[in-house]
C-alpha cells in the first residue's frame, strides 16, 4: 500500500527534465526594492562585523599597552630594587653611610670587588656618591 | 564710620601679614661624642619637632676630616626633616675622637615659637668599617 502511495507520489523523469529546461531558460525578476533591501541588510551585516572587529582589535592594543605599562613599572621596580641590593655592600638588610664607606675603602685598597651601583661600568668614587645619595634619600611621606 | 571699619580692617591685615613673615634664624650645631674611638663615619636624622622648624642649611664640621658638608637630600631644603652622613678613610690619626662637630644645620623658625628639634644618629663607624656607638647632642649657635 505504502509502496504504491510513493510511487504515485514520486515526479515522473519527463517532467522532471521538463521543468529544468523550464527553470534554465526563465530568468527570475527580483523587485528593485527587494534586491536593495537585501543588499542594505548585507551592508548592514558587514558594518556590524566590522565595528565588532575593529572592537576587539581597539581591545586588544589596550590590554597590549596596558601589558607593556604593566611590565615597565615592574621592570623599573625589579630594577631599583636590584640596585638597591647591590647598594648594600655590608648585607645588613638596608643601605646606609656604612655601605658608601665600605666601597670607598675597597677602591683606596684598589680592591676589585666593587660594585658598581650606577651601571656605568666603572667602579669609583660616582657609585660612592650613589650609594651615599641613596643613604639620605628621604622618603615621601615619613 | 565707614572710614575707622576700612582702616581697622587694614591694619588687622598688616599685623596679620607682619606676624607670618616674622621668622628668625638659627643656627644647630651638631656634635658626636665616639669616646675614645676615631669617627669615621655616621648618619643621623635630624628632625624638628613642633611643625614651626624649617631647613634652610647644611655645613661641614670642625674636623677637617668633617669639614666639607655631609652629604643630604637636596629635597629636604624648606622641610623639617634631613638624614646627613658623611665618611672619610683616612687613618685614625687623622680621625676626630671624643666630642667634634660634625655639622651645622641652618634652620629657619617663626618668631615667638620656642625651637624644637631632635637628632638621631642611625649608623657610626670606626676606621675598620664596624659599627661603634656615639653619642649626639645638639647646641644651638649663639650670637657671637
Amino acid at each position: 500500500m505504502n509502496d504504491d502511495q510513493n510511487r504515485n507520489e514520486q515526479i515522473p523523469d519527463t517532467l522532471t527534465e521538463k521543468l529544468r529546461e523550464v527553470a534554465s531558460k526563465t530568468t527570475i525578476l527580483v523587485p528593485a526594492s527587494v534586491d536593495g533591501a537585501v543588499l542594505a541588510q548585507a551592508k548592514a551585516h558587514f558594518v556590524q562585523i566590522s565595528r565588532e572587529r575593529s572592537k576587539i582589535l581597539r581591545i586588544s592594543w589596550l590590554a597590549a599597552a596596558a601589558c607593556v605599562a604593566l611590565l615597565a613599572i615592574f621592570g623599573i621596580r625589579h630594577l631599583e630594587h636590584g640596585r638597591y641590593e647591590r647598594a648594600d655592600i655590608d648585607h645588613s638588610g638596608h643601605v646606609d653611610i656604612l655601605d658608601a664607606f665600605a666601597l670607598a675603602r675597597r677602591i683606596q685598597q684598589g680592591s676589585q670587588q666593587g660594585v658598581d651601583v650606577n651601571g656605568d661600568g666603572a667602579v669609583n668614587k660616582a657609585d660612592v656618591d650613589a650609594i651615599a645619595a641613596q643613604a639620605v634619600k628621604l622618603k615621601r611621606g615619613v | 564710620m565707614k572710614r575707622a571699619w576700612l582702616i581697622f580692617i587694614i591694619f588687622c591685615a598688616v599685623k596679620l601679614c607682619g606676624q607670618e613673615l616674622a621668622t628668625s634664624f638659627r643656627a644647630v650645631d651638631i656634635f658626636i661624642d665616639s669616646g675614645n674611638q676615631a669617627l669615621a663615619a655616621y648618619q643621623l636624622t635630624f628632625r624638628g619637632t613642633n611643625g614651626s622648624v624649617k631647613i634652610v642649611g647644611i655645613e661641614g664640621g670642625e674636623h677637617s676630616a668633617f669639614a666639607e658638608p655631609p652629604y643630604y637630600d637636596p629635597e629636604a631644603m624648606q622641610k623639617d626633616r634631613v638624614i646627613i652622613a658623611a665618611f672619610n678613610t683616612a687613618s685614625a690619626d687623622q680621625l676626630p675622637s671624643g666630642r667634634t662637630r660634625i655639622a651645622t644645620i641652618h634652620i629657619q623658625m617663626q618668631s615667638g615659637q620656642a625651637p624644637a628639634y631632635i637628632a638621631q644618629v642611625s649608623a657610626a663607624a670606626g676606621t675598620d668599617g664596624k659599627r661603634i656607638s656615639v653619642k649626639v647632642n645638639l647646641v644651638e649657635r649663639t650670637a657671637r
